[in-house]
């Protein structure tokens, strides 16, 4: 093993507390859910079979919970990549220039407040909360923990998010 | 298109302890992971490309983070009925999961109270390898269900 670099630079402590830039989504479509649903084998009708949904209490199709994830990598209906704004790629970016090649997901929690509709635009924003370095069974690396909180076009509050990604 | 009985779950039906319908994936082919990346967008090669993900170390192709998630709140949302609220979602990321596993998403109830006018009941969920018996995620849900009985407002 080579010499362990410090790799908490004072770069990377500075980006602690730092806001990401608002991303927005295309309107979400009918045909992202059931794509969505068809490569999760989710045959759950109340994302899937508008008469079935119409019976509920939401009167049509939602978007499974975790679908949100989804809507803020594609431009939906295209294989056109939505800019992530500043968050995780920024990281990225910087963990390059550092003795580190790896990102792992460690940690992702979610509190939905409601749900994603056929139509709705979806905005995203959020900051770096901590960045810290810890040695583990992979290596010495960071963990990195970002905090989102979700939007429709109505300024409705869809959900928040906690992500934590280790870079080593 | 045929689709599953999806059933209303009532927060009287909910007793401490009772495990969730686990929810089975039987076999998690590299199809269905170019189906899901293709879904989201999220293109990282260790998902897909062997070679790739070997030379990185790995045993194989790993699952991604979000399918997984999804995994975990398809268990609840196909338990609770288009009533229920899934209100929060955690995992765990504690171990890897290969591409071409056999895997089961299971839960077990671990709490229920009514507080702020609504029912609550709180779960332990995870995904676990059922080749290898390992835990790849730990987690809880935190969800919402209607009453059979009305309650005073």
């Amino acid at each position: 093993m080579e010499e362990k670099a410090e790799l908490l630079t004072e770069e990377v402590t500075q980006l602690i507390g730092t806001e990401t830039k608002g991303v927005t989504t295309l309107p979400i479509q009918v045909t992202d859910i059931v794509r969505y649903c068809e490569a999760t084998g989710n045959d759950n009708p109340l994302y899937t079979d508008s008469e079935y949904a119409a019976g509920t209490p939401y009167k049509g199709i939602i978007a499974p919970p975790t679908f949100y994830q989804a809507a803020f990598c594609l431009v939906p209906g295209t294989f056109k990549p939505v800019p992530r704004g500043a968050n995780i790629e920024d990281i990225a970016q910087l963990a390059e220039k550092l003795p580190v090649k790896h990102a792992l997901d460690t940690k992702q929690e979610t509190r939905f407040m409601c749900p994603v509709l056929p139509g709705d635009t979806l905005t995203r924003r959020g900051k770096i909360t901590a960045i810290t370095e810890k040695q583990t069974k992979v290596g010495r690396g960071l963990f990195c923990t970002i905090e989102n909180a979700i939007t429709n076009q109505k300024g409705e509050l869809v959900c928040t998010e906690v992500q934590e990604y280790f870079f080593y | 298109m045929g689709h599953k009985d999806v059933k209303q779950l009532y927060f009287e039906d909910i007793a401490v302890g009772q495990p969730i319908p686990p929810l089975k994936v039987d076999e998690l082919s590299p199809t269905t992971v170019v189906k899901f990346q293709a879904a989201t967008g999220e293109f990282a090669a260790p998902h897909h490309d062997y070679e790739f993900a070997r030379s990185l170390g790995l045993p194989g192709t790993i699952l991604p983070g979000p399918l997984m998630f999804a995994y975990q709140a398809q268990l609840v949302t196909d338990w609770i009925g288009p009533g229920g609220w899934l209100s929060e979602l955690h995992a765990g990321f504690k171990g890897i999961g290969l591409v071409g596993h056999e895997f089961c998403v299971e839960g077990t109830v671990v709490n229920k109270y009514f507080t702020d006018g609504e029912n609550w009941v709180e779960c332990d969920v995870g995904f676990r390898d059922v080749e290898t018996d390992a835990k790849v995620t730990t987690g809880k849900a935190v969800i919402r269900l209607p009453s059979k009985e009305a309650r005073p407002a």
